[in-house]
């Protein structure tokens, strides 16, 4: 019974499954493909104008997102504690995102819908809402083109709408890094080629990290899994076709701020308020899509139960929320040697999934790590 | 260890998997759109709102242009017209045909003739990566209705003709400067059109430089 549990949820989670880009047969590939080179071929030309101008400002941009990115990589790794996408999806999600829908999609779009609206509408509305009304809807939609393409290369990676918020957050990671970039070396050329408008620029962004791409394409993602539906979580099309609307719709009331406050004395406020919308909304994505992966975790740790390697407690926290995974450890009385031992065991589960539940020597040696984590 | 993949069925239309031929062509349709089609209409979309006598543009915070009536607006925004904030930085793009006129603004400490030859390094860089010649003239005075002393150039290049005017005004808005003093503002004027066409517009164009001004 809990050996079927176990090989039921390592099949519905695709959990242990290796992701592999190169599909000859996969049209997504080749439109994947195609579309970072043609991305790469128009950033190429960004990038040549910065190098010869303003090498300064990009060098230091380059470094500094280099490092943001890096952290916000750690993070989106660190949440996604239950199936983990695998290392090589979440790269190819993340360049998506930093060359393709920049360079193949946003860049050109977003130019030609601000000039449309600045020829039809005027210059002033253009200059308050066009980038409200352009960018939510260019970006969020060649962002998840990302996210789809990567669905049809692993379906059978990406089994839940929490995969599809993680897998959404590397895409979207990948471009706001991208734009943070030519921000940095962009507010430079604004400024008669001047390096420390491009710093002022790298610490604005860097604080306004956090509602961000990462955060709107993790709801896109999620919404787009849940609007086409997978082999164990049927199609809710409404909720997937609002969370995607949602995600736009977050994208579009941060860049309007500026124009929402006006002149007023709001002008610090709106901001705020916005970004704390923002965050709730991913907040509450981020629960509502996680149960499902507990329970698959829940289902591939029971057999160990059983055999006494993991204790009922330690399921709990291994297969609970962030918040009950802290209270565990805080009840302890040696904190550390319990991380030890959960960490242990979520390296034992990551084995078991690998191994499809198979007794394998590897699945062997990483019970004997738990024992030996348990040790003082 | 199993491969995540959709290629092992043998449903197939010229070697692709039929079932992720939808979903391909659906974001291929998708970059032609973004990438090639908005583009190209926008490209055929002509200006609806052109500027009317009495017009003007608010080059950056508390600096100010007015614009020739006639000419369209296509970057920046009409002082009173828009909510929100025009900061110490900001660019103003003004259309008439073929010939354009942008105005860049930002903080600047230097003379206006540091500002052109800033601008001159920055241009001789670009142009240099792109292989492009272009031959600039001497430098000249241009002097606005409030008084302020610029400096000018005019550059001929292949297919384009124009002019480089660098003004900096005392700003009451930018700050930040070393110690907290003001700073000034710097504003580059650039025109630019096929050789030819500029002489046509040459007294709009003058009055429009002549006409930028710091706020009383």
């Amino acid at each position: 019974m809990l050996a079927e549990g176990r090989r039921r949820a390592i099949e519905q989670s695709g959990w242990g499954e290796e992701f592999r880009l190169v599909q000859p047969h996969n049209l997504a590939f080749w439109v994947y493909c195609l579309l970072v080179v043609a991305g790469g071929y128009v950033l190429a030309g960004q990038i040549s104008i910065a190098l010869a101008a303003y090498s300064g400002a990009l060098i230091q941009g380059v470094i500094s997102f280099a490092l943001l990115g890096a952290a916000y990589l750690w993070y989106i790794h660190y949440e996604d504690r239950y199936t983990t996408v695998p290392r090589k999806l979440a790269a190819a999600g993340f360049v998506w995102g930093f060359v393709a829908a920049t360079g193949a999609f946003a860049l050109l779009a977003n130019d030609a819908v601000m000039s449309l609206y600045s020829k039809r509408f005027g210059a002033s509305f253009a200059f308050d809402w066009g980038a409200a009304l352009a960018a939510p809807i260019d970006e969020e939609l060649a962002k998840g083109a990302g996210v789809l393409l990567l669905l049809v290369l692993a379906p059978g990676l990406v089994r839940s709408p929490f995969d599809g918020l993680i897998l959404g957050a590397f895409v979207g990671l990948g471009f706001q890094i991208s734009e943070d970039i030519s921000y940095a070396w962009i507010g430079a050329a604004n400024a008669f080629g001047e390096v420390a408008a491009a710093q002022t620029t790298i610490v604005v962004r860097i604080l306004a990290s956090i509602p961000s791409h990462w955060m709107y394409t993790a709801v896109f993602g999620a919404g787009l899994v849940w609007f086409i539906g997978r082999p164990d979580v049927p199609a809710r099309k409404g909720l997937g076709a609002g969370l995607m609307l949602t995600a736009m719709l977050m994208h579009g009331l941060w860049d309007a701020s500026a124009a929402i406050a006006g002149n007023s004395v709001f002008g610090g406020i709106v901001p705020t308020a916005v970004a704390a919308i923002l965050i709730s909304v991913f907040a509450w994505v981020y629960t509502t899509t996680q149960p499902l992966e507990r329970e698959w975790m829940r289902d591939l740790m029971a057999p160990e139960v059983a055999q006494g390697v993991v204790t009922p407690a330690e399921l709990g926290a291994l297969a609970g929320t962030r918040s009950q995974l802290r209270s565990y450890v805080r009840t302890q009385l040696d904190r550390r040697r319990a991380e030890r031992v959960l960490g242990a065991e979520t390296e034992l589960a990551h084995q078991i999934a690998r191994d499809g539940g198979a007794e394998t020597a590897a699945v062997r040696r990483s019970r004997a790590a738990v024992l030996e984590a348990r040790t003082p | 260890m199993a491969s995540a993949t959709v290629t092992s069925v043998g449903d197939r239309f010229l070697g692709v998997d039929r079932r992720t031929i939808g979903p391909s062509l659906l974001v291929l349709a998708l970059a032609v759109w973004m990438g090639v089609v908005l583009p190209l209409v926008d490209g055929r979309t002509s200006y609806r709102h052109e500027i009317h006598e009495g017009a003007v543009v608010a080059v950056a915070d508390g600096i100010t242009l007015v614009p020739a009536s006639g000419w369209n607006l296509a970057s920046g925004t009409l002082v009173g017209h828009s909510r929100s904030p025009v900061g110490a930085t900001a660019r103003t793009e003004l259309v008439e045909g073929s010939v354009h006129f942008t105005v860049q603004a930002a903080p600047f400490s230097g003379t206006a003739s540091a500002l052109l030859t800033r601008v001159d390094q920055i241009d001789a860089d670009l142009n240099h990566a792109k292989g492009a010649a272009v031959s600039t003239t001497d430098r000249y005075g241009v002097t606005t209705t409030q008084g302020t002393v610029g400096v000018a150039e005019d550059f001929v290049g292949v297919s384009r003709q124009g002019s480089v005017v660098a003004f900096v005004l005392p700003s009451p808005a930018a700050s930040g400067g070393p110690a907290g003093r003001p700073t000034r503002e710097g504003v580059e004027v650039v025109v630019a059109g096929p050789k030819g066409t500029i002489s046509r517009h040459r007294d709009q164009i003058v009055a429009m430089i002549r006409s930028v001004r710091t706020a009383s």
